[in-house]
């Protein structure tokens, strides 16, 4: 497996963190800045030293701590300077950058990583304009500005939509049907109706259609149960959590960097449901 | 490292980032404490914090008490909200309609102040169903009323929809959070109506399904959100103070924006005429339904 291949979840809250009172009406999607400017270099890495960037990179985001993780962007963006792996690489950098902004406690630090998290997945869709991976970091990416600067809020929403949709219909399996599972996040999460497209009835439907694809796959089963639990069916939800938390136990001794968070996840979702 | 899954998986409904949390209070201190309550909106007490803090940051400034004085406290359910309301701290309480009318005799609440929302100053509800089906109040018989303000089936039987005319005894009034489920089922089903606000009814016409449901009677316009005094449980002087932080709290540009995060554009005066109408229509309900 290509580690930078999108084969990861999207940290569920990358995918939409919109709120109805967050919304503001400036432009999400803007010009973004040179990529020899976001690399910090104009030194054009050949073949095997962008390989060796990106392979130091997956080291440093597999321990999925901070610091490690802020190198990892910046090599990724050095790699994405040389051109056979330029898609690769920023694709990665968005999702290295997108999971620093669900992470960092700094405010002002989530919201410079959401800025150049979008910067990295618009070069992405402009190297790679038909690319599902690019289609789905650009929704990432807007969901989790739009949730760090406001102001994008309301220009976000139709084009996170579109980028997932895009994704569903073109690549319907790509990490683990993400198109499916980030429609499902974003029609549970987002403002409802009529101030956004929020809609929990379609959310489950998108999340059933995420877990018929992959069952066992955690982050699946999470918004599945989110979408039980917002629709109603506490049992359904109850027992879908319990499936969550014995996928992300497996995951975890699998060796699965994101397996612990996903059990806790499961974990919080089951006792927000049991708790009087 | 600090970990925010937590946070980042509770999808911010509130409209909210992280910020800086109101200041440690020091010891022996009194806090007042203002607990809003709205069933059925969306967003979490956790979600809504931050946004909270800054909300009860800037009211202690503008009444000049020290950081951390107030707290504001979000709930979205009734029951949650019920309980905070009881403890002895909670001082004011921002509620919709709807709540007050439920619980605002339980609770000894006093309405001191009206909300004033982005979308208007007063809130007009809408009873929608089925196209053809209703034409008359009593059309109504055997029918169940979904809709946020539910909860309160008093608030619904009379100021809502008392003026159109008397509803059935056997409608059924049932809570209904998520309106575009209920707008659904009203417009496949037989005896479904919904209640919209005035946003929801402006919004109506564009859902694919609009053609099939009708709007079937409009209340008069009605007070939509209050700021209540909780059972007296500050003195003159601190409700005072918190009257006039409130009330100016949309003439300072921080204040202006923690109102526009919740989609509010000041905090008035009591609509004292909205209020006796509400009074004097839930007044003209048999007192046992």
């Amino acid at each position: 497996m290509n580690p930078w291949q999108p084969s990861r979840a999207i940290p569920a809250g990358a995918v939409l963190l919109l709120a109805a009172h967050a919304l503001g009406c400036a432009a999400a999607l803007h010009e973004p800045p040179p990529l020899v400017e976001m690399a910090g270099t104009s030194q054009v890495p050949d073949n095997a030293g962008a390989a060796a960037l990106q392979a130091e990179a997956h080291a440093l985001f597999n321990r999925r701590e901070l610091d490690p993780a802020r190198q990892a962007a910046r090599l990724q963006l050095r790699a994405s300077l040389n051109e056979s792996l330029r898609r690769q690489a920023l694709v990665a950098a968005a999702r290295i950058l997108v999971w620093i902004t669900d992470h960092d406690p700094d405010a002002a630090v989530r919201a410079a990583a959401a800025i150049q998290a979008v910067d990295a997945a618009i070069w992405c869709r402009r190297t790679a304009p038909q690319d599902a991976a690019c289609d789905y970091w650009l929704g990432a990416a807007l969901g989790v500005q739009a949730r760090e600067r406001r102001s994008t809020g309301y220009s976000a929403l139709p084009e996170v939509e579109a980028a997932f949709q895009r994704v569903a219909a073109a690549a319907p399996d790509l990490d683990h049907a993400a198109g499916e599972r980030s429609l499902a996040f974003l029609y549970l999460r987002a403002p409802g109706w009529p101030a956004g497209p929020g809609d929990p009835d379609l959310g489950l439907v998108h999340a059933r259609s995420a877990v018929e694809r992959y069952p066992d796959y955690p982050p699946n089963l999470l918004v599945l149960a989110e979408a039980l639990k917002k629709t109603g069916d506490r049992d359904a939800a109850r027992a879908t959590w319990q499936r969550a938390m014995v996928a992300a136990r497996q995951a975890l001794a699998a060796g699965d960097p994101d397996g612990p968070e996903w059990l806790a996840d499961a974990h919080t979702g089951f006792a927000g449901l049991v708790k009087p | 490292m600090k970990r925010m899954t937590a946070w980042v998986l509770s999808a911010l409904v509130a409209g909210v980032v992280p910020g800086s949390a109101a200041l440690p209070v020091k010891a022996g201190e009194a806090l007042i404490t203002l607990v809003i309550c709205a069933p059925g909106y969306p967003g979490s007490t956790a979600d809504a914090q931050p946004t909270m803090d800054r909300f009860a940051s800037q009211v202690s400034a503008l009444a000049d008490w020290p950081a951390g004085h107030v707290q504001a406290i979000y709930y979205e359910t009734e029951e949650a909200g019920l309980a905070r309301m009881r403890e002895a701290d909670a001082v004011l309480a921002m509620v919709p309609l709807p709540f007050f009318v439920r619980h605002g005799a339980d609770l000894k609440m006093r309405p001191l102040l009206s909300v004033e929302p982005e979308s208007g100053s007063e809130e007009v509800w809408s009873l929608v169903a089925r196209r053809g089906l209703i034409h008359e109040p009593a059309d109504l018989a055997g029918w169940e009323v979904l809709g946020q303000p539910c909860y309160a089936p008093r608030l619904v039987r009379g100021p809502i929809l008392g003026t159109w005319g008397e509803v059935p005894a056997d409608v059924r009034f049932s809570f209904a959070p998520r309106v575009l489920s209920a707008l659904r089922r009203a417009a496949s089903e037989e005896r479904i109506a919904v209640l919209l606000d005035r946003a929801q009814t402006k919004a109506l016409a564009a859902l694919p399904f609009a053609a099939d449901l009708e709007v079937v009677s409009r209340s008069k316009p009605l007070p939509a959100t209050l700021i209540c005094v909780l059972d007296e449980h500050a003195g003159p002087h601190d409700l005072n103070k918190l009257e006039a932080a409130l009330r100016s709290l949309h003439e300072q540009e921080e204040g202006r924006a923690v109102l526009a995060d919740a989609r509010m554009k000041r905090f008035r005066p009591l609509d004292e005429k909205g209020m006796q109408r509400v009074r004097d229509l839930l007044a003209a309900l048999p007192e046992v339904r």
